[in-house]
């Protein structure tokens, strides 16, 4: 025998074996669904922060806005204050 | 618990679609034109599934994949059998195929078979498997001692769990490379060109490597004792 042989008889008999049945039709999706969060982690990270930052700046914008259209409305609120 | 987390969740999977879903084209003539050419009918029925359920996997229907992953499992789990003996291992290696082919799903073409496609990952996830556990253990560790008991002559049946542990040690002792070229050509009994497509080598790669390992293999039942021939 050479050793082709030897190997194809080896795969013959081994052949018959029943390989272990495996079900992986719902870990399989849930892996993907995992893996889609995990993609999407950085981009909630930056769209948080993002959100933080329009929110100081809506604030700081208001405010300007304000000391803008009525530029005297401090010293009133100053005077007022003092009067009572 | 899982299920809750799986393809129930329906709405995520649309999101993660595997890319480029434009790539793919199959028209309805493609599927005509191979039930024309004689296939047997069921066959032909599971192209024509396949092929549908891929188009509605690109579309962002995720049960589409879990039916998929059903359908084929079975096949690539004995496939994936022949990579390792390790329950734990093996049922990992089953799940990476279809996590892999989930997201190239949008590179079959529908020219063949899907099972054939899967067949492709599977052997190069097989591959890779191979090629990480070569590096962790620098050395074989397997004894193929035991080869001794491989009876020679034809008329004396084997034990095929016996036989597939056998074969699987013996194999074992190979680089990864030799391993693959002769599961693929002689323990599958696979043509050159086959062997060719599903390794992504070349015709004279394949049959320089299939030399080589043949002769690395006959080294090792040598060395087991037995009397190779010429």
């Amino acid at each position: 025998m050479n050793e082709l042989q030897l190997l194809k008889r080896l795969a013959t008999a081994a052949a018959e074996e029943e390989p272990p049945r495996v079900d992986v039709s719902q870990r399989v999706p849930a892996i993907l669904t995992a893996q889609e969060l995990d993609s999407e982690a950085p981009f909630l990270w930056i769209a948080g922060l993002s959100s933080a930052a329009a929110v100081v700046v809506g604030v700081v914008a208001y405010k300007s806005l304000d000391t803008w259209t009525d530029p005297l409305q401090t010293l009133f609120l100053g005077l007022t204050w003092m009067m009572t | 618990m899982t299920a809750e987390v799986g393809f129930a969740n329906t709405d995520s999977m649309r999101r993660i679609g595997p890319k480029d879903k434009d790539a793919f084209a199959i028209s309805s003539e493609d599927v005509g034109e191979k039930a024309s050419a004689g296939e047997a009918q069921p066959r032909t029925a599971g192209v024509k599934a396949d092929i549908q359920a891929v188009r509605d996997c690109l579309e962002g229907d995720g049960d589409a994949y879990a039916e998929l992953v059903r359908r084929h499992q079975d096949k690539i789990a004995a496939r994936m059998w022949r990579f390792t003996r390790d329950r734990h291992d093996h049922e990992e290696l089953v799940q990476e195929v279809f996590v892999e082919a989930y997201f190239s799903l949008a590179s079959y073409r529908g020219a063949a078979p899907l099972e054939h496609w899967l067949t492709r990952i599977a052997t190069r996830v097989g591959y890779k498997y191979w090629k990480r556990r070569a590096v962790q253990r620098a050395r074989p560790s397997v004894s193929i001692d035991h080869l001794r008991d491989l009876p020679t002559e034809e008329s004396k049946s084997m034990d095929a769990k016996e036989a597939a542990e056998m074969l699987h040690d013996l194999l074992e002792c190979l680089p990864p490379r030799d391993r693959l070229v002769l599961v693929l050509r002689y323990v599958e009994d696979r043509s050159i060109e086959e062997t060719a497509k599903l390794t992504g080598w070349t015709q004279a790669m394949v049959r320089v490597q299939a030399w080589r390992a043949r002769k690395k293999l006959k080294k090792l039942f040598a060395k087991a004792g037995f009397e190779v021939d010429q």
